[in-house]
């Protein structure tokens, strides 16, 4: 029961990552992952947005059927969406416009509409709560370690410092190159996960 | 069974008429055509070869298609091309465009092809500006020589090419190190089609649409002019030859004639619309998946028939 309990919980982090295994929430982690500090501002208010609107979201009855459900989770999260965006706007000021759309539409990202009462077992909140964190820190790592590479290579510096790399590839800046840095990394992380599984599948049958 | 491999017997007549082209080119532009080819071959055999060790599979003869994919990549670049951005460029036709979907047993599209697109899409003023005929470039990783566009370009902008016949068939005008020298390359198509070593459905629909079209296209020149520059500009024979005439991606039979057609056509629309001098590139690219989808239906339709055919017997 114990070992279960941890598999569930780290689950979010790792073995379903959303973006690298899981394949979720991609736009905003091709398109507004190009610096750092892009990253940075789309992990703040991504975690925010999205660990309080499924709290938020545990007020919901569950006799309510399915479809109203979803529509009043996206409602919660387009109401938590004001104060996150005032608070991100006040921390990262220069960096809000560049993000655009894409702050508004983590209001409809698959963890909190379809996604919330499948990945998370809302009966336990034990379970709930650090399953939910573990979403969150699994997205935000992935987008992080996606700006990280996409800035290092597109731009040559990290975080606006300079490493004075002598041959950037400034396509890796552009959608399109985020889509492929997304794409291999997606690749290395099922790879990983493959052999990650494959060592546990020993460690059973001994 | 599929072909998705060069048998041992094609690889050297690949290799023979590459090299032959990368000698006219080491005339022009001095002994750094011999470093940039050599290092593209090398680091993309490297590349396919550790990613076949990641595989655990056998390395096989077949796999030096690397070696074949890099001299392709290495003459549609400019002599000038830094070594970075060269072997940059390899790990992107070897890594992105070849392993990523499964290696030679599941090609999807031309690799070389794949990797000059992302140098373009990276550093156009790198590999879309090219030296002066005889300069005799320097050894260093990049130099720093005054580069122009090309002549395609300039004749995709202005629509009328004012050169002698003379310099597109033996190669006298800036261009990709490869692409340029028309009697060549056609010497290499000849050679390379009467020994079966490139795919001659796609050929012949590749050039048969080109010619129709330049033939039948409005044009301030006579048509066969037209038809003529068309051949030898914006790297059509030499797409024809080696990337769209690729035996690995290529259905057979009509399909094939087909094939080498969409893609022709897809190029001239890109060259003359667009602008592009790289159009037939992306319409290898684009119109690839195509052809796998034509020679997956191909090779189904004959098992079904051999099967019938054992059933009968």
């Amino acid at each position: 029961m114990a070992k279960k309990r941890i598999k569930t919980v780290t689950d979010g982090f790792f073995q379903k990552n959303p973006v690298l295994i899981s394949g979720l929430i991609t736009a905003p982690a091709v398109v507004c992952t190009d610096t750092l500090e892009n990253a940075l501002l789309l992990a703040a208010a991504f975690s925010l947005i999205t660990f309080c609107s499924v709290l938020l979201s545990l007020l919901v009855p569950r006799s309510w059927v399915y479809g109203i459900r979803l529509i009043v989770y996206t409602l919660i999260a387009a109401i938590v969406y004001v104060p996150v965006f005032g608070f991100c706007n006040y921390l990262f000021a220069d960096t809000n416009a560049d993000i655009g759309i894409f702050f508004p539409l983590l209001t409809v990202n698959s963890l909190i509409a379809a996604q919330s009462e499948t990945l998370f077992d809302r009966r336990n909140l034990k379970l709930l709560l650090p399953s939910v964190l573990f979403y969150i820190f699994g997205f935000d790592a992935a987008i992080l370690l996606i700006a990280l590479i996409r800035e290092f290579f597109a731009h040559g510096t990290i975080h606006g410092n300079s490493t004075e790399l002598s041959r950037t590839i400034p396509f890796l800046a552009s959608p399109a190159g985020g889509f492929l840095v997304v794409g291999l990394l997606a690749v290395g992380a099922r790879k990983l996960r493959i052999i990650v599984r494959a060592r546990q599948q020993k460690g059973g049958e001994r | 069974m599929l072909k998705t491999q060069l048998t041992a017997s094609e690889l050297p007549a690949l290799w023979i008429t590459q090299l032959s082209l990368l000698c006219v080119a080491a005339y022009y532009y001095g002994a750094r055509v011999w470093i940039v080819g050599a290092i593209a071959a090398l680091t993309c055999f490297v590349l396919n070869f550790f990613c076949v060790c990641l595989r655990r599979l056998p390395f096989q003869f077949s796999n030096l298609d690397a070696v074949s994919t890099g001299f392709t990549l290495a003459l549609m670049m400019p002599a000038s091309v830094p070594y970075d951005i060269l072997i940059i460029s390899c790990f992107a036709a070897i890594i992105i465009g070849k392993q990523i979907f499964g290696g030679r047993q599941n090609l999807l599209f031309p690799p070389a092809a794949v990797g000059y697109l992302f140098a373009v899409a990276s550093w156009p003023e790198d590999i879309l500006r090219f030296p002066e005929l005889y300069t005799r470039l320097p050894l260093t990783p990049s130099v720093s020589v005054p580069l122009k566009e090309s002549l395609s370009a300039a004749y995709n902008t202005a629509g009328v090419l004012n050169t002698d016949p003379d310099v597109l068939w033996l190669g006298l005008c800036r261009g990709p190190m490869g692409t340029t020298a028309g009697l060549l390359l056609l010497v290499c198509c000849i050679i390379l089609l009467i020994r079966r070593r490139i795919s001659r459905p796609a050929v012949s629909g590749a050039i048969l649409m080109l010619c129709i079209n330049y033939l039948i296209l409005p044009t301030s020149t006579a048509p066969i002019d037209a038809m003529f520059n068309g051949l030898l500009t914006n790297m059509s024979l030499f797409c024809v030859i080696y990337l769209i005439g690729d035996s690995r991606l290529a259905p057979k039979g009509f399909a094939g004639v087909l094939f080498g057609a969409l893609i022709a056509a897809a190029g001239i629309y890109f060259t003359l619309i667009a602008k592009l001098e790289y159009g037939f590139v992306i319409a290898a690219v684009l119109a690839s998946p195509i052809g796998t989808a034509l020679r997956r239906d191909t090779a189904r339709k004959e098992s079904e028939k051999e099967s019938a055919q054992a059933q009968q017997a």
